[in-house]
C-alpha cells in the first residue's frame, strides 16, 4: 500500500508524487482543505515515501524506514500535534498511537474523559517549548533517514509567539528539513507563515468516496452511504460517528420533534434533562442530528426529491411531517437550532440551552412568531 | 545543487533586481555611495515583498571592497560570497522571534563591543523585531542611540506598529509598498524564462492576483502551479490546481435568483459539492461576482470590471435587472454566511440555505425614495390644520398597478423590469382598509403651504396649560404625568416650543407628538405643532429621590407647613 491509501485527492498526490519524483522538494509545504479530507494521511505518506529506502515517488511499505515512519516511530520524522497543557505522556501517546493506526482518526482532545481537577477542557495549542525543541532537533544532521521530516498537524493552532518563532526556520531551514504543516483554517495562519509555504489545496471528499473508503473499512452498502451524507466530505468525521449509534440517536431526535409537535411536554423535558447527563460532544451529535431532520423537512418542501437529503431512507417521514403541519417556519426553527449548536460550543449551560431551544421550537411548531435570542 | 524553491532560488542578490521598491533602492544606493549611511534602519512592509533581501543586499554592499559605482555590491568577493552562503562573521542575522528577551538582547550588547575583524562594518539584521518583549526594547535603546561607529542595525518587521516609538524614533525608516500585478508579471515572466518553463498570459495574471502583493506569495503560487502542471502551465489546469469556481457558476447563480427558482438552486449545490468545491472559495468569488454586477451599476460602464470581454457583456446586462439594495442585501447574506461558514457543522447547509434566500428575497424599496416618501409623509402631518374632527379625506394612494402618474419608481414599466415583480411594500399599501390608515398625503401636502389661519395667543396657552393637562389626564394618565413635568415656553417658527426636564420625557412625548398634536387641536383650536426642547432649569422630578433624607423632611415641611408645626408641636426624628 502506498498513495492508495489516500482517499480521492488525485490532484495533491500527483502534485505530491512529482516532486518526490525529481527530488524538487520545497522547504515547507502547507496542506490545506476542509477537515477529514486527508491532509493528515497524505502527510504521513509524504513523509514515508521521504524516508523510503528505495527513495522513490512510492514509498514501498516493505522496508525499515517505511514501517518505521508508519508506526511513527522514525527519529527522523517529527509528528507535532497540539495538545493542552494538561494532557499526561499517555494521552498524547494514546493520541500518537490512535493516529498510527489510523490516519484518519480525529485528533480529538474534547472527548477524553474529564476528572474533578479538570473540570474544564483546555484548548489544544502548540506551546513554546515544543517549538524550541523542534527548532534544536532540526539542526542535527538526520540519524538515518536522508530527510529531516517535520510534520505540524492542525497548524492553525500555532498562536502568535509560537508562529513567529517558526517564521526564519520556516523560510531557510537547514538543508535536509522538510515541513509540511496541515490545517483547515489556513485563514488563521499568520500570513507572513502562509507566505513562506507552498501550497497544497485539498478538496473536500464526494460521498461516493468517503462511502467506498467507509466500506473498505467493512461497513454495509445502507450504513456507509448515509453516514457519507452525514459526514459531509469529512472522512474522520464518518469515522467518529461509527462509534456512535446513530440511528437511535436519529430515532430520539425525531421523537423530540414528534413530542414538540404534540405538545407532550412531559416527553419534551425527559429529553431536555438528559442533555445535562451527556457529554459536550455527545449533545452536540444530538442536536446536529435534528438539524439534519430539519434541513431535510426544509429541502423537502422546496424540493421533494430524495437527492441531497440526509436521510433519504425518510422520505415517507417528511413527507408525513409536512401533511400534519403545512406551513410551519422552518427558517425559524433552523436559526433556533444553530443558535443553540453555537452556544453550546461556547460552552453554555447545557441544561438551558436545550430548555429555550425546546421552547422556541414549540412555539415555530404552534406557527407563533419565534424571536432571535440575540 | 540542492532544490531550492522559486522565492528563495531568484532571491534577489543586487540592489538593481530588487522589484517594485525604487523609492528604497535609489536612496540606499545613494547612502553607500556616498557613505552617509545612518546606524539604524528599520524596514517595514507586508510579507513578501523584499526587506530582508534588502537588509542583506545592504549588508553586502557596505562590506564589500569590490563596490561598483552604483553601489552595488560585487557577489564575488569573500564578504560577499560569505553573506551568500550564511558563513559571515561580520554579518550578523537574528530571528528575533526566537530571541526576543532581554537576555538575549544583552548578549547583543556586549557583542556589539568587538569590532569586526575584516570588514568595515559589523551589521545586524534583526528580522522580525516587532516580536522583541518590551523590556528587550528599553534594553536595546542606548545601544541603538550611539552604536560604535563600525555598527550598522537593520531592523526587518511587518507590523511597525508593535515597535515601541522610542525605538521607531532612532532608525531611518522606510516602508515597503506592495508590489503592483505588471511588476509581479514581469518578475514570474523572467523566472520562468530562467526555468524553461512556459506559460499562458492569463495564467500569469491569476498567479500575480493570487500573490496580492507579496512576490514571494506570487512565487510560491508559481512553485505550485509548476508542481501541479509540470513545465507548461495552463489557466485551465490551473484553475483547478487553485481551486478556483469557474465563473460560470456565478452567473448560473445569480439566474436562478433573478428567477426566483429554487430548486434549480438546490440542483446548483448538488452540483458544486459533487465536483469538490470549497464553500467559502465559492462564496468568495460569489462576492466579487455580486461586486462586479454592483459596480457596473454604480458607474453605468463596466470599465471597473476585472474581467473578460464577454463576462464584461453579461454584467452590463446583469446590471440593467438588480436593484442597488438588492444587490447590497446579496451581498450582506454572502458575507454572513461566509462568517458563518467558519463555525458551522455543515456548510452544505449553510450554502443552500443562503442561496435559496437569495432566490426568494423581496425586492426592495430604494431607500432613498423610501426616506422621500416618509419626508414627504411627516411634512403632510405636521402642517395639518385643525380639522382632526373632520374626517380626513380617503383619497387611497396610487396602486403600482393601476399606473396613476406617481413618480417614476412605481411606474408598471419598473415592476416589469425587476426581477422580483412589484415591490412588496406597495402590494401592501395598495390594499384599502378602514380605520387607522395613514392620513393621505395628496391633498394635505397642498394645504401644507396655506399660512395658519388664527395663530392662537401664546399667553392662552399658558394660562390655560394646567386645564390642558387635566383634558390629558381623561384620555391618557401617562401623558398628562410626563406633560405635568413640562412647560411651553414659546411659539417660534417651528412651531409650539415645549419645555422638557430631562431626554426621557423629550424622546417619549416626541414620540406621541401626533396624538399630543391631536390633543392640543381639540383643546386650543388651531395651533403650531409642538416640539419637545431639552431645558436646564426645570426640576426633574426624579431629583427628590437623590435627596439626603434630612434635605428630604426640610422639603417636606417647606411644602407643607402643617407637618412643620406637627413636629414642632410633638417633636419628631425621621427614621431612615
Amino acid at each position: 500500500m502506498g498513495w492508495e491509501e489516500l482517499v480521492g485527492q488525485e490532484r495533491v498526490r500527483d502534485t505530491l508524487r512529482r516532486a518526490l519524483q525529481g527530488r524538487r522538494l520545497a522547504q515547507a509545504y502547507l496542506f490545506y482543505g476542509p477537515p477529514g479530507s486527508g491532509m493528515e494521511p497524505a502527510a504521513l505518506l509524504f513523509a514515508r515515501a521521504l524516508q523510503c529506502l528505495r527513495g522513490e515517488a512510492d514509498p514501498c511499505d516493505a522496508c525499515s524506514a517505511c514501517q518505521k515512519v508508519r508506526a511513527l516511530l522514525h527519529p527522523d520524522v517529527h509528528v507535532l500535534f497540539p495538545a493542552p497543557t494538561d494532557a499526561s505522556e499517555e494521552e498524547i501517546a494514546a493520541q500518537r498511537a490512535l493516529l498510527a493506526e489510523e490516519p484518519y482518526a480525529e485528533l480529538d482532545w474534547s472527548r477524553r474523559a474529564l476528572s474533578e481537577e479538570r473540570a474544564r477542557n483546555k484548548q489544544a495549542l502548540y506551546s513554546m517549548a515544543m517549538i524550541e525543541a523542534l527548532r534544536r532537533a532540526i539542526y542535527l544532521r538526520p540519524y538515518e533517514g536522508p530527510y529531516q521530516v517535520v510534520l505540524l498537524l492542525e497548524a492553525d493552532a500555532l498562536r502568535q509567539e509560537a508562529a513567529n518563532a517558526l517564521l526564519k526556520t520556516l523560510e531557510e531551514p537547514p538543508e535536509r528539513a522538510v515541513f509540511v504543516l496541515s490545517t483547515s483554517r489556513p485563514e488563521r495562519l499568520l500570513p507572513t507563515l502562509l507566505s513562506r509555504t507552498q501550497k497544497v489545496r485539498f478538496e473536500p471528499l464526494t460521498e461516493a468516496l468517503i462511502e467506498e473508503a467507509l466500506r473498505a473499512r467493512g461497513l454495509g452498502q445502507q450504513e456507509a452511504s448515509l453516514l457519507a451524507r452525514m459526514a459531509a466530505g469529512n472522512l474522520s468525521r464518518a469515522l467518529s460517528l461509527l462509534r456512535v449509534s446513530w440511528s437511535a440517536e436519529r430515532e430520539a431526535a425525531l421523537r423530540w420533534l414528534r413530542a414538540l409537535a404534540t405538545g407532550r411536554r412531559l416527553e419534551m423535558l425527559r429529553y431536555v434533562e438528559e442533555a445535562q447527563r451527556i457529554s459536550r460532544e455527545q449533545l452536540k451529535d444530538r442536536l446536529q442530528t435534528l438539524l439534519f431532520w430539519l434541513h431535510d423537512l426544509w429541502r423537502y418542501r422546496i424540493w421533494p426529491e430524495p437527492k441531497g437529503l440526509y436521510y433519504p431512507d425518510q422520505i415517507e417521514v417528511l413527507a408525513r411531517f409536512h401533511r400534519n403541519l403545512p406551513g410551519v417556519d422552518l427558517e425559524a426553527m433552523i436559526a433556533a437550532l444553530e443558535e443553540a449548536l453555537e452556544a453550546i460550543e461556547r460552552n453554555g449551560n447545557a441544561l438551558l440551552v436545550c430548555m429555550a431551544l425546546s421552547l422556541r421550537l414549540e412555539r415555530a411548531l404552534r406557527r407563533e412568531a419565534v424571536s432571535s435570542w440575540r | 545543487m540542492h532544490y531550492q524553491v522559486a522565492a528563495r532560488k531568484y532571491r534577489p542578490q543586487r540592489f538593481e533586481e530588487l522589484v517594485g521598491q525604487p523609492h528604497v533602492v535609489q536612496t540606499l544606493r545613494k547612502a553607500v555611495q556616498s557613505g552617509r549611511l545612518a546606524h539604524a534602519y528599520l524596514f517595514s512592509g507586508p510579507r513578501g515583498v523584499g526587506k530582508t533581501t534588502t537588509a542583506r543586499i545592504l549588508a553586502k554592499a557596505v562590506n564589500c571592497p569590490h563596490r561598483t559605482p552604483e553601489g552595488e555590491p560585487c557577489n564575488s568577493c569573500p564578504s560577499c560570497t560569505d553573506v551568500n552562503t550564511g558563513r559571515s562573521l561580520s554579518i550578523i542575522e537574528i530571528d528575533a522571534a526566537s530571541n526576543n528577551s532581554v537576555d538575549d538582547v544583552r548578549l547583543l550588547r556586549d557583542q556589539v563591543r568587538i569590532p569586526p575583524q575584516s570588514t568595515p562594518y559589523k551589521v545586524y539584521i534583526v528580522d522580525e523585531v516587532h516580536m522583541l518583549s518590551s523590556a528587550a526594547f528599553n534594553a536595546l535603546l542606548k545601544t541603538l542611540e550611539e552604536p560604535p561607529s563600525y555598527v550598522l542595525f537593520i531592523f526587518a518587521t511587518t507590523e511597525p506598529h508593535k515597535v515601541l516609538p522610542t525605538i521607531l524614533s532612532r532608525c531611518q525608516r522606510f516602508d515597503f509598498r506592495r508590489i503592483s500585478i505588471s511588476d509581479t508579471i514581469a518578475r514570474l515572466r523572467q523566472v520562468c524564462a530562467q526555468e524553461g518553463v512556459e506559460i499562458e498570459e492569463a495564467a500569469l495574471h491569476l498567479i500575480a492576483r493570487k500573490g496580492d502583493g507579496s512576490l514571494r506569495d506570487a512565487l510560491s503560487v508559481l512553485d505550485q502551479a509548476i508542481s501541479f502542471c509540470g513545465n507548461r502551465v495552463r489557466y485551465e489546469e490551473l484553475v483547478r490546481a487553485l481551486g478556483l469556481v469557474h465563473t460560470d457558476y456565478f452567473f448560473r447563480v445569480t439566474d436562478c435568483v433573478r428567477r426566483r427558482d429554487k430548486v434549480e438552486v438546490l440542483r446548483l449545490v448538488e452540483e458544486l459539492f459533487g465536483h469538490g468545491i470549497d464553500p467559502v472559495e465559492f462564496l468568495q468569488g460569489l462576492a466579487e461576482h455580486l461586486r462586479h454586477i454592483l459596480v457596473s451599476r454604480l458607474t453605468g460602464d463596466t470599465s471597473l470590471v476585472e474581467a473578460s470581454e464577454a463576462d464584461r457583456g453579461r454584467y452590463a446586462e446583469l446590471a440593467r435587472e438588480f436593484e442597488e439594495a438588492d444587490l447590497h442585501r446579496m451581498l450582506h447574506i454572502v458575507s454572513d454566511t461566509e462568517l458563518a461558514l467558519k463555525n458551522h457543522p455543515q456548510p452544505r447547509l449553510k450554502l443552500e440555505w443562503a442561496l435559496v434566500r437569495m432566490a426568494s428575497l423581496e425586492q426592495l424599496q430604494p431607500l432613498e425614495e423610501l426616506l422621500e416618501r416618509l419626508d414627504r409623509l411627516e411634512r403632510a402631518l405636521l402642517s395639518r390644520t385643525p380639522a382632526f374632527s373632520t374626517p380626513p379625506q380617503r383619497d387611497p394612494i396610487p396602486s403600482p398597478k393601476t399606473g396613476a402618474p406617481t413618480p417614476e419608481h412605481n411606474s408598471p414599466e419598473r415592476a416589469a423590469r425587476s426581477p422580483f415583480g412589484p415591490p412588496a411594500l406597495f402590494e401592501k399599501r395598495s390594499r384599502p382598509s378602514a380605520g387607522e390608515d395613514p392620513p393621505p398625503i395628496e391633498g394635505s401636502a397642498a394645504r401644507k403651504t396655506a399660512p395658519l389661519a388664527d395663530p392662537i395667543p401664546f399667553e392662552r396657552i399658558l394660562s390655560q396649560w394646567p386645564e390642558f393637562i387635566q383634558h390629558v389626564r381623561e384620555k391618557s394618565v401617562r401623558l398628562a404625568a410626563l406633560l405635568a413635568a413640562c412647560r411651553p415656553s414659546r411659539i417660534s417658527e417651528q412651531g409650539l416650543e415645549i419645555l422638557t426636564p430631562d431626554p426621557f420625557h423629550q424622546k417619549t412625548l416626541t414620540e406621541q407628538r401626533f396624538l399630543l398634536r391631536q390633543y392640543l387641536e381639540a383643546f386650543f383650536g388651531p395651533i403650531p405643532a409642538p416640539r419637545f426642547l431639552l431645558s436646564e432649569e426645570l426640576p426633574s422630578p426624579e431629583e427628590p429621590l437623590v435627596l439626603d433624607p434630612r434635605e428630604e423632611l426640610r422639603r417636606l415641611r417647606e411644602q407643607y407647613p402643617a407637618l412643620g408645626r406637627l413636629i414642632d408641636r410633638f417633636g419628631a426624628d425621621p427614621i431612615y
